[in-house]
């Protein structure tokens, strides 16, 4: 059965061309908007400067490169910018003694040293230790570690004889005192060894190690753990001595000086956010400070006599 | 008028089709939209970790410059120049830009980007092509030496966009394609059966064996058993209604003969009784002429009036078989008066006559006009008692006769107005109409292919007006 409907047709007409225009007009738009693939801008705006402060520099000695030195210490520096009237900034050096004399002219307020760079270049330079870093365990002590492959046959420090090895700087003291060290506890000397090389960095004797370049090599006990899951051991471990010094110069003012140790020392590593902090910050200034004083450093002194006396 | 036919399975489909194509749109809109989002988002991280690698050599390149190792001149331009790129990405520019001084420390540019736009992450339209611009700080940690800014040709994110339209406009089309398809055949299925049920109801026909409809614990089959219930009420109700016709028939028809009968004798006996007397006083005293005479007299209109009642009955049953002739309807008016005028004067009725002149002839047998007349005219006198007037005019009306009888008596009820033309029906005592004047009047103005129309008012009272096809002399 069919039922029919009727329109006037006027209004017919004029549904169906409204109906038409609004047809077009919606698919038009439709593609328009489906083949426009522009985003919201997002304009880069100028960076906020946060303070006005006087800025202050921070001296690190080249133990690792700048990128891995920047890593662990930037966080620092926010740190230090925020509980200090000073904005803190790095300042990095091609070498160990580069970062000493800026200290001694004042270029930088602050820096942290290696433990024989401060002893024998102390005097010279005006320098003052001020403050150290704690350990994760709280000892105030700190060592370096022989490492090698996972797959080596190097056990102990006898083994490193005819083998090639790797050491950090001359002027650090792993550098320093490890192939004596070796020398005294196995009278292997550097001719009975296959190749002993210093370069740069603690990471990157760490890398050489890894990468085979070098049967075995020393680095800071802290380098040493990071690698250790990336395929390396420890086969021998030196004995301690102190953390590194944070080391001030007689240019250094005092406000700055005292903002410092102030802001170091008022860190509570058993506050969880603050281990949150810490935990973005240099491994070896990762666990909070103490307050130094030369005395602490005589043991280097007394290695570093006997390092002259059988150099 | 244009009609557009809409069958029951005609509006399913439409809306079926309007509903799903409502729902495809908005599907397919969303789903495109999605689909538009992961391909810009797959080539903005693309784009990320292109600018990402980007940055590392000028990130070594400005630790290198702090320490204060030695840099070539060029150093910064030929590292944007050598930036490793993404097979599936064209630079188009890229600058590297120091975020404190707002200087651009280093730049490389296609021909047509030589002015790039500010740094920040976005797709837009440049000149006649897509970009693609992402950004990333040259730093470590929250020291920032710089922003590289690199801008890629957007042609193969338009590209993905428009082939995922493609797939989503087709899949779409099809879905609703099948889905209809799909509709159609479910509601040709359901419509059929509603055909069949429709054209079993159109061809409803009680006093035939019905066809058997549909059966089914569904809608469908729950109507075709309720028409079929239908279908058994009516045939009860139908042979009930039989019944009662036929009963209510027999009713009229006895109550109608009561009627008639009662009226025809009174209407006889009356005439009778007189003549009995005239003829009894006559042979009571044959000599006196006077007498006789006024008695012969009285015989003859108590004849006349025996005549008139059966010539009512005879037109009630139209058993007359006169032959047809051309009578004058103002003829007729004055024969008719003749007949009444003893009535007439008895009651002292004042008779207008305004008659037309030249007026055709009408085309009947002999009486019908007279009876027509007569039961108007009585009618009228009858209506208006002592010292009434009656009008009696006629007149043409383009080819058609008009007579009008008028009188200014009391009118007719409303109550009654609804019965004055159906047989036997009468406001007159017993013995004084036979109810069939109207009846009889109306059935030969009808007869003769007429019409009759009525108007009374109330206390005023009351016009017949009758029009007749006239032929000319």
């Amino acid at each position: 059965m069919k039922s029919a409907v009727q329109f006037k047709p006027i209004f017919n007409k004029t549904l169906s061309l409204l109906g038409l225009f609004l047809l077009v007009i919606g698919v038009w738009r439709s593609f328009d908007w489906a083949l426009d693939i522009s985003t919201s801008d997002t304009i880069y705006q100028q960076p906020y400067i946060s303070s006005n402060k006087p800025v202050r520099y921070f001296g690190v000695v080249s133990r690792y490169t700048p990128r891995e030195i920047y890593r662990g210490y930037q966080p620092i520096m926010d740190y230090l910018s925020d509980h200090t009237p000073f904005h803190f900034e790095l300042k990095l050096s091609e070498s160990y003694e580069g970062t000493v004399h800026q200290l001694a002219i004042g270029e930088i307020a602050i820096a942290s040293l290696g433990s024989f760079i401060y002893v024998t270049m102390k005097d010279e330079n005006n320098l003052e230790v001020i403050l150290k870093p704690l350990t994760y365990n709280g000892k105030k002590v700190y060592t370096s570690m022989f490492i090698t492959q996972d797959s080596s046959s190097i056990r102990q420090l006898t083994d490193l004889k005819g083998k090639s090895i790797v050491f950090p700087s001359k002027e650090s003291l792993t550098g320093q005192w490890m192939p004596h060290l070796i020398f005294q506890e196995t009278n292997i000397t550097p001719e009975k060894l296959k190749k002993m090389t210093f370069v740069s960095h603690h990471t990157t004797v760490a890398e050489k190690v890894l990468k085979g370049d070098y049967d075995a090599g020393v680095v800071k006990a802290v380098v040493a753990q990071t690698y250790l899951e990336s395929g390396l051991r420890i086969f021998h471990t030196a004995p301690p001595r102190p953390t590194i010094p944070l080391v001030v110069s007689a240019l250094t003012d005092s406000l700055t000086r005292q903002s410092i140790m102030n802001a170091f020392l008022a860190i509570d590593t058993e506050d969880n956010a603050t281990r949150e902090m810490l935990s973005n910050w240099d491994e070896e200034l990762s666990n909070g400070f103490q307050k130094a004083t030369d005395s602490d450093y005589d043991i280097i002194r007394d290695i570093v006599d006997s390092l002259r006396d059988h150099p | 008028m244009i009609k557009l036919p809409i069958t029951f399975r005609g509006q399913l489909m439409a809306m079926f089709s309007l509903l799903l194509t409502c729902v495809m749109t908005i599907s397919t809109f969303l789903v495109f939209g999605e689909m538009k989002n992961m391909v810009i988002s797959k080539h903005i991280e693309i784009a990320k970790k292109e600018v990402r690698i980007g940055t590392i050599p000028l990130l070594d390149g400005m630790l290198l410059k702090e320490i204060g190792k030695p840099l070539p001149q060029d150093y910064f331009d030929r590292t944007l120049k050598n930036l490793r790129s993404d097979p599936s990405l064209k630079t188009l520019y890229a600058y590297f830009l120091d975020p404190v001084e707002s200087t651009v420390l280093a730049f490389n540019a296609e021909p047509d980007w030589t002015n790039p736009p500010l740094p920040g992450n976005r797709i837009f339209y440049h000149g006649n092509e897509w970009a693609l611009q992402v950004m990333d700080d040259v730093s470590i940690s929250t020291k920032s030496w710089g922003k590289l800014v690199l801008g890629f040709d957007a042609t193969p994110i338009l590209r993905e966009v428009r082939q995922a339209l493609i797939l989503v406009l087709s899949v779409g089309l099809i879905v609703i394609s099948v889905t209809l398809i799909a509709i159609n055949g479910i509601a040709k299925r359901l419509t059929s059966r509603l055909n069949v049920i429709s054209k079993a109801v159109d061809n409803f026909d009680l006093d035939s064996k019905p066809d058997t409809l549909l059966e089914g614990q569904d809608e469908i089959g729950r109507l075709a058993a309720h028409i079929n219930d239908l279908r058994e009420r009516l045939l009860r109700s139908k042979s009930e209604l039989r019944r009662s016709e036929r009963h209510v028939s027999q009713a009229e028809k006895l109550a109608a003969i009561g009627r008639l009968a009662a009226g025809v004798a009174h209407e006889i006996n009356n005439p009778l009784t007189g003549i009995r007397h005239a003829i009894a006083n006559i042979l009571s005293d044959p000599e006196n002429a006077e007498d006789r005479d006024e008695y012969l007299n009285l015989i003859d209109e108590a004849l006349k009036k025996i005549e008139l009642v059966i010539r009512k009955l005879l037109g009630f049953s139209r058993k007359k078989g006169d032959d047809l002739s051309q009578i004058s309807i103002n003829d007729a008016i004055q024969t008719t008066l003749q007949l009444l005028d003893y009535s007439i004067k008895s009651k002292n009725v004042h008779v207008h006559l305004e008659l037309g002149k030249n007026l055709p002839n009408i085309v009947c047998g002999p009486h019908l006009l007279d009876e027509i007349t007569m039961n108007l005219i009585i009618n009228a006198v009858d209506a208006v008692g002592k010292n009434g007037h009656v009008t009696c005019s006629t007149g043409l009306v383009g080819e058609d006769i008009i007579l009008e009888i008028k009188d200014d008596g009391h009118g007719i009820s409303s109550r009654d107005e609804p019965f004055i033309f159906e047989p036997f029906f009468t406001t007159k005592s017993v013995g004084e109409g036979t109810g069939l004047g109207l009846y009889v009047t109306r059935e030969i103005v009808q007869g003769l292919g007429g019409k009759i129309d009525m108007s009374t008012e109330k206390e005023k009272g009351t016009k017949f007006t009758i029009s007749l096809p006239g032929i000319n002399p």
